[in-house]
């Protein structure tokens, strides 16, 4: 009672002419109790939501993890006790299966097989696409955007698809069998989106700086070169990514036009350890960790330009 | 530093039948001058510019810069120097780095490559910011470095590209005076580039007035003012616009005089080709004066007060028009204020054509 006593007497009266007083009523205290009690509802609210997302993240890194991990935990298992032992550590680890696989495949050939694959892939996909995403930004011509956007054509099919047509080529052309048939493959898939991305990122530069660079005394190779790629970093960091997964990681293409042992990639040599009779998982778990290796320590060294490129190119291609 | 002679330079985009964005462009430029080229967007004047640097192709005519003719050659081996209008610094490479890149490029010596930035950047105040990244600039630093990248390679002529349109008001006039200092520093051979009359008026030597790709006029920036050689001209220079009156050359008791309804103003004798029917008559704002027994009236709509002088708008005899005074306190929106139009400030163009009808001296010197 006393509380309203008080604000009533808190209220002022102004006349203005021809009009009754107005009352300026000051907006009604709550008491504090009610105010705290606010304010904890917010703050619950806050952690509420904080946590629930913390535990979305986890529950998305967990389910994509865990089978890496089993993978990784599991190559490490004695071979006798794979299918006897699901505990989720395992200690002291156990290399057998390592062992195992280094001696009964060619396990170094094959993965120079793929790392030549690969090493092919990024610095071919890099100087073509390189090259000619800058000539399709900067060169008018008609039916340019339809052109590279039918680039993108390819990734409509299974790769299956492309696979098939392309063993028929490549014999008529006495590629079969033959690292170069699949370098040309790998190609094939990677340069459309290295194009796609780089287009996005050379669109978004702005032409000022060539024709400074050029009015300061470069050709337009020169500040395409000197000017042009040091900028696009981020972008060519992510083509050479993803030419690297996608060749490095690559069964189809691999498993259709290699036949003989000497010439199979990793991922198809790995996978002719798994035949009819005889289902060696130990090995193959230890050849898939191992093929996996490459692959996270390239993504630890360079997911930020990862990130970047792809970003840029989504959002200016 | 050299002449420039730009020789019926014409520029078309979509090959020889047009549009064109510049058409039969001749001038010839001394050395050591200051020209702008102004005009509204679109009329070419960045094109032209373009041309002269070696980054639009020139669709017809010749470029000669100090006798060469460059005109087929690439912008590298033409010796000009160019600031863009953002600027176009490279934003990988620090400020020292912006303004070395083009001696290297050409390949000169580690030393000399050093001693001419350094001076060039005691020269523009840019010493302490020689480490910094471009990002980490203001507009106008970066304004700054842009120029003195153009200056440590001392070219034949600079090209400047609407320089200072990305900066604010303040900065766009201080950095107007540093450009006039440098050029009245180093007596080199620029071109700049602008929509904004101002600027044209206070930097250039002279000034090419464009328009649709074609120059309305070329000339010293008080001849212009002075005496505009067609109604674009008349209206592009000064501010605020001159007043332009549609009428007819009408006898009046033997002297010539312009009416347009209700108006009827007397023209100066020998100044103007009489032979046209239709005219339109021109009269700046700060021409018009207010004269007590005047027979023409402004019916006051607006004032504007900016300090030193008072804008007027209003209605004279049924025709909207400006006027610009010296500061005048007492006048209020409703007035009517006594106006003259004094003959020797008159300016009376073909209407047809907008050509200016004023007769050449030599015209006035057979005529009389």
């Amino acid at each position: 009672m006393t509380g309203n006593a008080e604000r009533s007497s808190t209220v002022s009266d102004t006349r203005f002419p021809g009009q009754g007083p107005i009352r300026h009523q000051p907006s009604p205290q709550r008491p504090e109790g009610a105010a705290r009690e606010g304010q904890s509802r917010k703050l619950f609210k806050k952690t509420a939501a904080k946590i629930g997302l913390y535990a979305a993240v986890i529950a998305i890194c967990v389910y994509s993890f865990f089978p890496i991990y089993w993978m990784m935990i599991s190559s490490v298992r004695p071979m006798e006790r794979l299918f006897l032992d699901s505990s989720l550590v395992f200690w002291p680890p156990d290399f057998a299966s390592y062992t195992s696989l280094f001696q009964q495949t060619n396990y170094l050939v094959n993965f120079m097989n793929s790392v030549l694959m690969a090493v092919g892939t990024i610095v071919v996909s890099l100087v073509l696409s390189a090259f000619i995403a800058y000539g399709a930004t900067r060169l008018r011509f008609r039916g340019k955007t339809t052109l590279v956007a039918s680039m993108l054509f390819a990734y409509m099919f299974p790769p299956l698809m492309l696979a098939i047509p392309m063993a028929a080529a490549f014999r008529w052309a006495g590629l079969t069998d033959s690292l170069w048939g699949l370098l040309i493959a790998h190609l094939a898939i990677s340069l459309p989106l290295a194009v796609w991305l780089l287009w996005g990122f050379f669109k978004a530069m702005p032409f000022d700086l060539e024709e400074a660079a050029m009015v300061d005394g470069c050709s337009q190779f020169e500040a395409f070169v000197k000017v042009v790629l040091p900028l696009s970093a981020p972008g060519l960091i992510t083509v050479g990514i993803f030419s690297f997964l996608l060749s490095w990681a690559d069964y189809v293409f691999a498993l259709i036009l290699i036949m003989s042992d000497q010439q199979k990639t990793l991922p198809v040599a790995l996978a002719s350890l798994l035949g009819a009779h005889d289902l060696r998982w130990g090995e193959v778990l230890a050849g898939a960790s191992l093929i996996a290796l490459p692959l996270f320590v390239i993504f630890i060294f360079c997911y930020r330009y990862f990130v970047a490129g792809l970003s840029a190119g989504a959002l200016k291609g | 530093m050299a002449r420039i002679s730009l020789q019926h330079v014409s520029k078309s985009f979509g090959g020889e039948q047009g549009p064109w964005a510049v058409k039969d462009f001749c001038l010839e430029i001394e050395d050591g001058e200051l020209i702008v080229f102004v005009g509204p967007s679109g009329c070419g004047k960045s094109t032209t510019l373009r041309m002269i640097a070696g980054l639009d192709e020139a669709t017809s005519g010749a470029i000669v810069i100090g006798g060469r003719n460059v005109t087929g050659l690439p912008p590298k081996d033409r010796n000009v120097a160019m600031v863009f209008q953002n600027y176009a610094l490279y934003p990988q490479k620090t400020v020292y780095d912006n303004m070395a890149f083009g001696l290297h490029v050409r390949g000169e010596d580690k030393q000399e490559i050093d001693r001419r930035v350094r001076a060039a950047a005691a020269s523009l105040d840019l010493e302490a910011l020689l480490d910094r990244k471009p990002r980490q600039l203001s507009g106008g630093q970066m304004q700054r470095v842009a120029l003195g990248r153009a200056l440590v390679r001392d070219p034949d002529v600079f090209l400047l590209d609407e320089p200072l349109s990305n900066l604010d008001a303040k900065l766009r006039v201080k950095m107007r005076e540093e450009i006039a200092t440098l050029h009245a520093r180093l007596r080199a051979t620029m071109i700049f580039v602008t929509h904004d009359q101002v600027e044209a008026m206070t930097l250039g030597d002279r000034i090419v007035i464009m328009r649709d790709g074609v120059i309305q006029q070329a000339g010293k920036p008080l001849e212009l003012y002075d005496t505009p050689a067609n109604t674009f001209v008349a209206g592009f220079i000064g501010s605020p616009e001159m007043n332009l009156i549609d009428g007819q050359l009408i006898d009046e008791g033997g002297r010539m005089a312009v009416r347009s309804g209700d108006l009827t103003i007397s023209i100066p004798e020998r100044t103007f080709t009489t032979n046209e029917g239709t005219v339109t008559l021109g009269i700046r704002p700060e021409h018009l004066v207010i004269a007590d027994g005047s027979p023409f009236e402004m019916t006051v709509s607006l004032v504007e007060q900016i300090g030193a002088q008072t804008y007027l708008m209003g209605m004279i005899a049924g025709h909207r028009m400006r006027a610009v005074f010296d500061r005048r306190d007492g006048i209020r929106s409703g007035d009517k204020v006594p106006i003259a139009f004094p003959k020797e400030r008159l300016h009376l163009f073909a209407s047809a054509s907008g050509a200016t009808l004023r007769m050449s001296e030599a015209d006035v010197k057979e005529y009389s």
